[in-house]
């Protein structure tokens, strides 16, 4: 028997979920813009409660890394990471495109390409392509929609697109594809510990303890936005 | 008492252990460990939020578990989980807060939040003994205030700079010389060699009935003189000597605005107390000289923590947070970080 622990705040939503095995014990899931540092220990703690789990009875614990907003990914991660050194746990790193790749059914969609899409609130978008079977075709990337419509061509070769994300009905809007297909995936475009629980439990089990030592690293897929200054005014000495 | 304090509001991430025996007042600093994230910002001339966002995320827990290694404890040691929850750059501030309240939540012991101008207000009484009420003059990149402290969470403002923080006009001063980042040390180190009357620089606010400051004034000030020099006059000598000149400024400003203070503090208070200083620029020595000075002149007793004190560390966030377990003040998981969070407002019923 494993018990696990997830938790997600990586994107708009925050979530935490007990699991025991293939089954979710207990789970909380919140759409959630704002207030993720606020509500996710306040979940964590509700879901132990519900499901009678004290900290030292957990085998693992999971969390999303990314890509999602920056400060998100931070809120869950510095939380899962304090959770792994107080209670000595591994921490297994889920990444957002695969916590929502999990979520949908992919069985009606033989042959088609897939996208996982989230937004970025800026122009360009997180994505990552999988075949209908749910295995990569790449890493998550920060694209346009100009480079997403000509990977969509090659890619596709004329086959059904499908798209999930929360990310996917604005992309669809943007990335113009002659003679393309588009179908959508279900509502379930957020994250959440209660599904992504999964993912986290089948890479513990395939690749056991051992793997999961080292605690994850975030996934922001885009550099912190500066630039080093032009100083004006320099004196001889200055700088030595 | 065995409190952890997180401290991670600007470019420090740091933590701490700190311990009182019920019959003492101050405390012993079981452990201290401070990451710079200065080699991080240098290129950049100032802190970039995003990057020590992630730097802190990157080193936090392996701070942590060094700051309990080095007091030789376990989690299941401590009282409580202290950390800063603001006012600071809020990216950081939720490492730290959410660190803590997930160690808080696994060991099952009480999270307290603190404000990052609590710690420094209190880091006196971590050092020496102290007792409430005292006159806390804190100086530091991103503060300029003065309070009177008449216990743990009750702070009155005196006075506070209406523009920039003093910490931040040595840094936009050295920004203007081309002195590298962070300015403050470099402008102490270079006005060491200088001639501080070779250039006349104005005092701000010196003379006012308050005790508020302003430096934005100093800083274009130092902007027009260096606009005065030649390129053939800029050199090593001329920049030691501004530096001279401002930091004197400086240093005349403080006096004349810490006497107002001490004045108000007098009347009010009493005599046979302290004008305690905290806060990064606290480490200036020639300052550290001037307060002295001043304080001496009112009868006052000077009391400047250790300069590893005064600038960021774990230990004043763990200090603070004993303080606050020790009046039975812990929070709830769901406190929410804060940008800004004046320490007048902290106010205990």
């Amino acid at each position: 028997m494993t018990l696990l622990l997830a938790l997600d705040s990586a994107c708009a939503s925050c979530s935490a979920a007990v699991w025991q095995d293939g089954e979710v014990l207990a789970h909380k899931f919140e759409d959630m813009p704002r207030g993720q540092s606020e509500n996710l220990m306040p979940f964590v703690a509700e879901v132990m409660k519900k499901s009678s789990i004290d900290f030292p009875d957990l085998d693992v614990l999971a969390v999303t890394v990314g890509p999602g907003a920056f400060t998100g990914i931070r809120i869950c991660l510095s939380a899962a990471r304090g959770l792994a050194l107080a209670t000595k746990k591994p921490l297994v790193g889920v990444t957002t495109m695969e916590a929502l790749l999990v979520a949908q059914d992919l069985s009606n969609f033989q042959g088609a390409l897939v996208a996982v899409v989230i937004e970025t609130k800026r122009m360009d978008y997180y994505i990552q392509f999988f075949d209908h079977n749910g295995m990569s075709m790449g890493e998550p990337e920060a694209l346009l929609a100009s480079s997403i419509a000509k990977k969509f061509e090659t890619l596709s070769q004329g086959k059904q697109i499908f798209l999930c994300g929360d990310g996917a009905e604005r992309l669809k809007q943007e990335a113009i594809v002659a003679d393309c297909e588009f179908e959508f995936g279900s509502e379930n475009s957020q994250p959440d510990a209660g599904v992504f629980g999964q993912v986290a439990m089948d890479k513990y089990n395939a690749m056991g303890r051992a793997a999961f030592e080292i605690a994850p690293a975030p996934l922001y897929l885009r550099p912190p936005d500066a630039t080093p200054p032009k100083p004006k005014f320099l004196f001889k000495a200055a700088g030595h | 008492m065995l409190v952890l304090g997180i401290e991670t509001s600007c470019d420090e991430t740091a933590a701490a252990v700190v311990s009182v025996k019920d019959d003492q007042s101050s405390g012993e600093i079981l452990s201290n460990i401070v990451l710079s994230q200065l080699d991080d910002h240098r290129p950049y001339g100032g802190v970039v939020p995003e990057i020590a966002a992630r730097s802190h995320l990157d080193h936090m827990d392996s701070i942590v578990e060094r700051a309990l290694n080095e007091a030789n404890l376990e989690l299941t040691d401590l009282d409580a989980i202290a950390a800063t929850t603001g006012p600071g750059l809020i990216g950081g501030v939720m490492v730290g807060m959410m660190t803590a309240k997930a160690l808080a939540l696994a060991a099952n012991k009480p999270f307290v939040s603190v404000n990052h101008l609590e710690g420094h207000a209190l880091t006196a009484r971590l050092s020496e003994d102290v007792a409430f009420p005292y006159l806390l003059l804190l100086v530091s990149g991103g503060h300029c205030q003065i309070l009177c402290v008449r216990g743990v969470g009750d702070y009155e403002l005196y006075g506070s700079t209406i523009d920039d923080a003093v910490g931040e006009a040595f840094d936009k001063t050295a920004k203007l010389l081309g002195l590298e980042y962070p300015g403050g040390p470099n402008v102490e180190k270079a006005a060491a060699s200088g001639d501080p009357h070779r250039f006349k620089l104005p005092r701000p606010m010196v003379g006012r009935p308050d005790c508020d400051f302003s430096f934005s004034g100093l800083k274009t000030a130092v902007r027009q003189q260096i606009e005065k020099l030649s390129e053939d006059e800029r050199d090593a000598q001329a920049l030691a000597d501004i530096c001279a000149g401002f930091q004197l400024a400086v240093g005349d400003v403080f006096a004349d605005r810490c006497r107002r203070a001490m004045e108000r503090f007098r009347a009010e208070c009493g005599d046979g107390h302290a004008l305690v200083v905290g806060g990064g620029v606290a480490a200036n020595k020639a300052l550290r000289a001037v307060l002295t000075d001043a304080a001496a002149a009112q009868n006052m007793r000077f009391v400047a923590p250790p300069v590893k004190l005064c600038t960021d560390n774990g230990a004043m966030i763990a200090w603070a947070g004993l303080e606050r377990l020790r009046r039975g003040l812990t929070s709830d998981l769901n406190v929410a970080a804060k940008p800004r969070w004046p320490l007048d407002s902290l106010k205990i019923d």
